[in-house]
């Protein structure tokens, strides 16, 4: 059995089945006065509801809405279609592009971090593109320091770490990176040492003096053992660098050729210089001849049959540890037999101007013996004449011209004063005054 | 209304056949077609208009927050899981009920505008007197719109006074015309519980609107036109 409520509601509800289609007139309706008087009010109002003008949209509202629904539509649809193809772009929307642009960040800055961590620690040479970035980063630990005392603490670890890189680059391989980095590195002492010279005498400066007193005999150490790795131009570089460190290191003061017609044409090298020693090796055009030392008073002797020795330019010297010096000032001389007589002697070549400091000093001491010498082989017909352009005003340019030849470029000052000495004192002694 | 209706029966010829028509329009509206999304959009705009517009009040309202809805729907319908109308008019009604929410809160954020004029009514008192005179059509009697304004924001106050369940069984029962069995499952009760908000819903409304019209419960249109025969 239903209750009132019920009944009513399932009154209602067959009445509106029945009346929800053609619209009934109210007046009709009002007026009756049956017992579900009521519910057809309810019907009533339930039409007017369904029919209410206020309730229907506007056709020309709906057109325009249509409209702006569908081009809506379109945009969304063209978004999840691009979706689709980069689903990751999407996802998570806003949360997923600031994951990305994170993720962008850590990547410069690992990549940053890596380069930086890799020039720290794989020593790159002048050769290599991490070399700039390392470079960076040592400019910029020097500029940020906050003192003089940690501005030559940071020299220091500088100097280290270009000693390591040279110990990288020891290797045929990498001579031009190997040179370029020996030349920091030797620029660099010549920075820190009056640096830390120039510190206040505290307990840091005497720190960092020992500091760089062991760098050095590290440095020097390091050296000695590279020699042996290193090609010939590279020995004779880092020797020089032994040198500037005050290391013994072998020098060619002089190098006398005499070549020998009786009783066999052969060929005397005297190599005169210090830390020479009997297991001196003698290279000759950077040839290496099998001739031993005969050490005598600070003189290597080599004698080779003349056939080897052919077109002298550059005579070398490497002992048992590698160090090595170079010279092309040769002085020659000939002989008729062994003992000397009718000697001539002849400085047949010019300085190439070799980058050894032996023979910077060699030239420096020998050069005036040597122009004294070629003065007057040259001189041997022409002396007057020479004489008259050396003291007159004329041509100073032949005078200059045979020292060039004599001696190279690098030594052209030196010929210079050492020429107008020697020839003036030649000119007194051999022609008499003018 | 009843050409909205025809089209809509027009589109989906019975119950039966409906509901695989649906559910395939609703499948391609999901992909993104243009012509489904029309024929959903069609389907449901008298409802979701009749719905919004018996809740705000005024027309203009109605039909901006009308737009915001199908916008919406647009925008979520990929998202939707259930592939049924009901399923999809329950959707669109959650919606609806959330932007008018949010107009309702919005509205009173904003401060409240007095008007210049001394008295409102004394105004529209002497404008009735004037217009009696003046005015030839009703439709473009200011008074009959100031009237009819303020009638229908009577119902809409009424309307207001509903539950949210009780609304919902009278615009698919009266503006979608589902049945009885349809709106259940739309809104999740059983049926004869929405016969009895249907029939509760409609009583309450009626009770609301005698009480602020005293003369009769009749809607302001149908009012208007009882007044004019009882003017002649």
């Amino acid at each position: 059995m239903k209750s009132q409520p019920e009944y009513n509601a399932d009154q209602l509800e067959e009445l509106l089945s029945s009346r929800l289609g053609p619209i009934i007139p109210s007046t009709a309706l009002r007026t009756s006065s049956s017992p579900d008087a009521e519910q057809q009010e309810l019907v009533i109002l339930a039409q007017q509801l369904r029919t209410a003008p206020a309730l229907q949209p506007d056709p020309a509202f709906a057109h325009r809405l249509e409209r702006k629904v569908l081009a809506h539509n379109g945009r969304q649809t063209h978004k999840h279609t691009f979706a689709n193809t980069w689903p990751w772009l999407f996802i998570g929307h806003g949360a997923q592009f600031r994951v990305i642009i994170v993720l962008i960040i850590l990547c410069l800055f690992g990549g940053t971090s890596t380069a930086l961590a890799m020039a720290s620690t794989t020593n790159p040479g002048p050769d290599n593109p991490l070399y700039m970035v390392k470079t960076w980063k040592q400019n910029l630990q020097l500029s940020l320091a906050d003192s003089p005392q940690s501005r030559a603490t940071i020299n220091l670890q500088i100097t280290r770490d270009q000693l390591n890189t040279m110990i990288h680059l020891a290797d045929p391989t990498h001579a031009n990176a190997y040179h370029q980095t020996m030349v920091d590195l030797e620029q660099q002492i010549d920075t820190i040492t009056p640096d830390i010279n120039a510190l206040p005498p505290e307990p840091d400066r005497q720190h960092l003096l020992n500091e760089l007193i062991a760098l050095k005999d590290n440095i020097r150490h390091t050296l000695y053992t590279l020699l042996p790795k290193l090609p010939f131009p590279e020995k004779l570089a880092t020797t020089t660098f032994l040198a500037h460190l005050g290391a013994a290191v072998p020098i060619i003061q002089k190098v006398t050729v005499t070549t020998t017609k009786h009783p066999t044409l052969q060929v005397t090298i005297s190599v005169t210089g210090t830390n020479l020693a009997n297991t001196t090796r003698l290279l000759v055009n950077n040839q290496p001849v099998t001739e031993t030392c005969t050490f005598q008073s600070n003189t290597c002797l080599f004698v080779a049959p003349m056939s080897k020795l052919n077109q002298l330019s550059t005579i070398s010297i490497i002992n048992t540890d590698d160090t090595a010096a170079q010279t092309s000032v040769i002085t020659h001389a000939t002989t008729n037999d062994s003992n000397g007589n009718n000697q001539k002697t002849d400085n047949k070549k010019p300085n190439s101007g070799n980058n050894t400091a032996n023979n910077t000093n060699n030239n420096e001491k020998g050069n005036e013996k040597n122009n004294v010498k070629a003065y007057k082989k040259v001189n041997g017909k022409d002396n007057d004449k020479i004489n008259d352009k050396i003291n007159g005003k004329g041509n100073k340019n032949d005078n200059v011209k045979v020292n060039k030849k004599d001696n190279g470029k690098g030594n052209k000052k030196d010929n210079g004063k050492g020429n107008g000495k020697s020839n003036g004192k030649s000119n007194g002694k051999g022609n008499g005054k003018k | 209304m009843f050409s909205w209706q025809r089209s809509i029966e027009e589109a989906f010829s019975s119950r039966e056949e409906r509901v695989p028509v649906f559910e395939h329009v609703l499948k391609r509206a999901k992909k993104g077609e243009s012509e489904a999304v029309a024929t959903l959009y069609h389907h449901f705009l008298p409802a979701v208009f009749g719905y919004i517009a018996a809740r705000v009040p005024d027309r203009s309202t109605a039909e901006d927050l009308t737009s915001e809805v199908f916008l919406k729907m647009v925008e979520g319908i990929d998202k939707v899981r259930t592939t049924e109308e009901t399923g999809i008019a329950a959707w669109l009604f959650q919606v609806a009920r959330v932007t008018i929410a949010g107009y309702y809160r919005h509205r009173e954020k904003q401060p409240h505008c007095v008007a210049l004029e001394s008295s409102f009514e004394d105004k529209n008192n002497t404008i009735r007197k004037n217009s009696v005179t003046l005015t030839n059509s009703s439709d473009t009697d200011p008074v009959t719109c100031s009237e009819s304004r303020e009638e229908w924001q009577t119902v809409v106050n009424a309307i207001n006074h509903l539950t949210e369940d009780q609304r919902l069984v009278l615009v698919g029962r009266l503006i979608l015309g589902y049945d009885i069995t349809t709106i259940a499952r739309m809104i999740g009760k059983q049926a004869n519980a929405v016969k009895a908000l249907q029939f509760r819903a409609l009583q309450s409304l009626n009770r609301l609107l005698k009480k602020a019209n005293p003369p009769a419960a009749a809607l302001p249109a149908q009012r208007h036109q009882k007044r004019r025969e009882d003017d002649r």
